[in-house]
């Protein structure tokens, strides 16, 4: 189960994650990245109350990165312990902007 | 054939209901018969021996039809058949009031879907009660909205008396009766009919489809299963399952194990002596689950032992396959992936962490800890990546073991993680263990853990235990 609240400022995506991003729910979020992000020069994903997430949901977080890679790029914010463990394990922490 | 073979299940369920249809029917009759003997229900004629008669044949029909468990090609036309007969008859008897009999045939024979048939038993049923409605007006019960009494006729009524009964003994001209019955009763019957008919028929013509399409369905979702479970055994086959894997080598002990979520998996580890000094261990776990995690694991299984076979280093071993990984990878699949390399002689390994899991380690005196090692990015991400090596010196009697995320991400049902602690804990619950119950303890406890849950994660672990020279 995924949740994703979109709010725009400008040409700045705020887009904050409820649940968990797993398999099924990775997909899911690549699609609604995908169709908002059109006219966005920059992404900000909140993960305050996202509990956790999967490889699978890594993938996603990576492709998102380098479509964003030519723009202002990506932010992450609010990460948990358990999601910021699996970040620094795969090296997320040392290319994606994290507050 | 396979059209045959699924219409003509259908078909043999079908006669199972018109069978209930019959035994029903013999049912309604009884009813009928009792409420005649108590007088509630009055017919011109005496209908005992022809009643008795139609449940006899029904019942019969009906038991023929179990009999050969209806089994046969020809008895949809027995049970239809008997079914018209008895309806004929109770519309002869009961006229205006069976009406609605002439429409169960119809609705019955859409159960088969075979179009035609539904078509034949319409046609056969509404000229037979066509004949029946001109025998019902001769001698069944006298239909009153279709009587035409003489002019000036005066009807006497009695005290409680129907109006059925008031008309005994006038006399009426009979064909006018049968006319007006056809005009006004059968001819409206007939239309309702028609209604009835033309939704039976597209009903069958649907059911027809849907069995179809339900076929298909059933045989494809069979041949991927088919090919899934094929699929299943290749991916366990390639990964190295023969144990003890190395009988004649006395330096060490090593035991692996993959345990996939779905029929295939992402997960997998491999080993092998590169040459007579070095042995060559990976573990790995590829991004997703299911048929595309299991298609990039072939690949990098082969790309990382193609790499070792060189005898690279863990680093430079990392580092080729991930360029050969990265090549044309759109999805941004990946894998984490450890590798190492122990030269048996002198119990030096080398190794390199593709952001894979920590290891644990147990030195000879000591317990299982996970031991922090430095992390690259996962194999597929960036085509540049370097890889850190590490070296530790193992010491006879130090064990290692190195895992998949299934294992600490392993989840109860109230979705807290099993964890490192509790990893720590099921590792170092027997010390004296070899890799073989070392791996068993670890895995017991994640059952124990997840108790009722799914598994959620491919589960893999790589033990090792090394005894020296």
């Amino acid at each position: 189960m995924l949740q994703v609240e979109k709010q725009k400022e400008g040409k700045t995506l705020i887009m904050s994650l409820i649940g968990k991003l797993d398999t099924v729910t990775a997909p899911q979020l690549k699609e609604t990245i995908d169709d908002s992000l059109l006219d966005a020069d920059k992404l900000i994903l909140d993960f305050q109350e996202l509990e956790y997430t999967s490889s699978a949901g890594l993938r996603v977080l990576l492709t998102v990165y380098k479509m964003m890679a030519d723009r202002e790029g990506l932010i992450i914010r609010n990460v948990n312990d358990t999601i910021m463990e699996v970040f620094a394990s795969v090296g997320f922490t040392r290319f994606i902007k994290i507050e | 054939m396979k059209e045959r073979d699924v219409l003509w299940e259908n078909e043999v369920n079908s006669n199972k209901v018109m069978t209930s249809a019959l035994f029903a029917s013999v049912g309604a009759l009884g009813v009928i018969c009792i409420l005649l003997d108590a007088g509630f229900l009055y017919v011109p004629t005496n209908p005992r021996v022809p009643l008795l008669a139609n449940m006899i044949l029904m019942s019969v029909a009906g038991i023929i039809s179990i009999r050969y468990k209806h089994d046969k090609r020809w008895l949809k036309y027995l049970l239809m058949g008997t079914l018209i007969v008895a309806y004929c008859y109770m519309d002869i008897l009961f006229t205006y009031y069976a009406a609605p009999v002439m429409m169960i045939p119809a609705v019955l024979s859409s159960k088969y879907f075979i179009k035609k048939y539904t078509i034949r038993v319409t046609v056969v049923t509404f000229v037979l009660f066509f004949i029946t409605a001109i025998i019902g007006a001769r001698v069944g019960l006298t239909d009153l909205n279709s009587l035409e009494l003489p002019a000036g006729t005066v009807i006497q009524m009695g005290e409680n008396t129907w109006l059925s009964d008031a008309i005994e003994g006038y006399s009426y001209d009979k064909d006018r009766m049968v006319c007006n019955v056809l005009m006004y009763s059968y001819s409206i019957k007939f239309l309702l009919g028609l209604i009835v008919a033309v939704g039976c028929v597209r009903v069958s013509e649907q059911g027809h489809d849907l069995v179809f399409r339900q076929q298909e369905l059933t045989e494809k979702t069979a041949r991927t299963e088919a090919d899934l479970s094929v699929a299943a055994r290749i991916q366990t086959d390639v990964l190295p399952s023969k144990f003890p894997a190395f009988p004649e080598r006395k330096e060490f002990d090593i035991y692996a194990s993959m345990t996939p979520a779905k029929e295939v998996g992402g997960d997998f580890y491999d080993f092998f002596l590169v040459d007579e000094d070095h042995l060559y261990m990976t573990i790995a776990d590829v991004s997703g689950k299911g048929i595309p995690a299991a298609m990039f694991m072939m690949a990098a299984k082969n790309i990382l032992a193609e790499h070792a076979r060189m005898g690279k280093t863990p680093a430079k071993i990392l580092e080729g396959a991930n360029r050969t990984l990265c090549i044309n990878n759109t999805e941004n699949m990946f894998v984490t992936a450890w590798v190492g390399i122990l030269e048996l002689s002198n119990g030096r390994m080398a190794a390199a962490s593709a952001g894979h899991e920590c290891p644990a380690v147990k030195t000879p005196e000591g317990q299982f800890k996970i031991f922090k090692d430095e992390h690259g990015f996962p194999l597929g991400w960036f085509k540049e990546s370097e890889y850190k090596e590490y070296e530790m010196t193992l010491t006879p009697g130090t064990a290692f073991f190195s895992y998949t995320d299934g294992v600490t991400e392993a989840m109860d049902a109230e979705d807290k993680l099993f964890g490192r602690g509790r990893l720590e804990a099921a590792l170092n619950a027997d010390r004296e263990a070899v890799p073989e119950k070392v791996l068993e303890k670890v895995r017991r406890g994640v059952a124990e853990f997840v108790k009722d849950a799914e598994q959620f994660d491919d589960l893999t672990m790589l033990g090792l235990l090394y005894h020296g020279k």
